[in-house]
């Protein structure tokens, strides 16, 4: 069951040398290339382009949190600096320092919460928008990760309280489906804004 | 492709192997209907399935909060309840064949397309649509040049990666049920 690959390019060597007899099963074989670089699959990295992802991650999760990207453009120039040097020292004060004027921006309150989830196979995602309090319910009940995860993805979170077929998992950790999911984005999203959920198969 | 399975739970290694290879198995006569990985999900009917357990159908959509679709005491009959969540991840994750709808508008100096509404598989990467406008602008160099700068923004903020998709980017960003695509041929929206 490999994932699918690009073995057919020219030049790659063929795919996945049967392992030693007896040798324990490798959870993932890697190939190693020093040319050919694939320029119609993969962007070029470079600071300035590293940069622009960036930016315009953080832009798309304001622009999802807020139905505007106004927290994210009216950043100084200095603050924009900032945030993303705090993102290369890996200095999580000088971040928040930055990132709380996005999800405190005056005259801004958050409506949305963006939410990737991920399939721990393949790699695809799921992307939405969860309003921050569960639409239809009367007195407006905030926003649960299990009612978020239940919205999003029923097929694999068909019940808002327990879980049935999959945990999810942030940051390493399993997360209790009870979670107030804003409180969530305020403590555990990650740098670019949002909650990057994987799902540990039950 | 005799490598081993990527995923097998330490517990039962001797239940993996056959769904895994099902597929690949070239045995002559055996099961000609059966269908082949990406489509054992289909919701109904595993026609002639080799496996003996019948699968319960977990996109039922329909029960409340309370009830999951397999009780604690179905799962101990059940003696392999991974490929269960199996099939429920491939019925979650199944590529969209939806069709969303695209109006692509240019900003600055960037000519205008004449048609300006496109219609565009759900599960299609983004990089489609900046592929669509380069080679419609006739911003494609010669082969080994990599032509002229585009730069395309969703509703006038942002620029989204290549590889997310359309439908995902709709589905957050919609505008009376169109994706609003812009795009210029110098950066915008700094």
């Amino acid at each position: 069951m490999l994932p699918p690959t690009n073995h057919d390019r020219p030049g790659s060597p063929p795919l996945a040398a049967d392992p030693e007899p007896g040798a324990a099963p490798v959870p993932w074989i890697i190939t190693l290339r020093f040319a050919s670089y694939p320029h119609d699959l993969l962007t070029t990295l470079t600071p300035t382009s590293t940069h622009d992802a960036f930016i315009n991650s953080i832009k798309e999760a304001d622009f999802a949190r807020n139905g505007t990207a106004k927290a994210v453009m009216s950043l100084s120039p200095s603050d924009t600096r900032e945030l993303f040097a705090s993102l290369q020292d890996h200095d999580y004060d000088r971040f928040w320092g930055v990132t709380d004027k996005l999800l405190n921006h005056s005259g801004i309150t958050v409506k949305n919460i963006p939410i990737r989830v991920y399939n721990p196979e393949t790699g695809q995602v799921i992307q939405g928008s969860v309003p921050t309090r569960q639409p239809g319910t009367i007195r407006g009940d905030a926003q649960t990760l299990g009612t978020a995860l239940n919205s999003l993805v029923p097929i694999i979170f068909p019940s808002k309280r327990s879980v049935v077929l999959a945990r999810p998992v942030m940051h390493g950790i399993v997360l209790p489906l009870s979670a107030p999911l804003l409180e969530l984005m305020k403590e555990a999203m990650y740098p670019d804004g949002f909650l990057h959920i994987t799902l540990a198969m039950m | 492709m005799s490598s081993p399975p990527l995923f097998s739970t330490s517990a039962d290694p001797e239940l993996e192997p056959p769904s895994l290879q099902l597929p690949l198995a070239q045995i002559p006569g055996a099961a000609p209907q059966t269908p082949p990985p990406a489509q054992a999900a289909s919701p109904n009917e595993p026609p002639g399935s080799l496996t003996p357990v019948p699968l319960p159908e977990p996109d039922s959509e329909d029960d409340e909060a309370s009830a999951p679709p397999i009780t604690l005491s179905a799962s101990v009959v059940l003696t392999n309840i991974p490929r269960d969540s199996r099939v429920a991840l491939a019925n979650a994750f199944m590529p969209s064949t939806a069709k969303v709808t695209i109006r692509l508008l240019s900003i600055g100096s960037a000519p205008s397309l004449k048609k300006k509404v496109f219609t565009l598989t759900a599960s299609k990467k983004f990089s489609v649509v900046v592929n669509f406008l380069r080679k419609n602008l006739g911003l494609n160099g010669a082969p080994g040049d990599s032509g002229q700068s585009l730069f395309v923004y969703v509703n006038s903020t942002f620029a989204p990666s290549l590889d997310e998709e359309v439908g995902n980017l709709y589905r957050s960003f919609k505008r009376e049920n169109e994706l609003v695509v812009n795009y210029c041929l110098t950066p915008a929206f700094g």
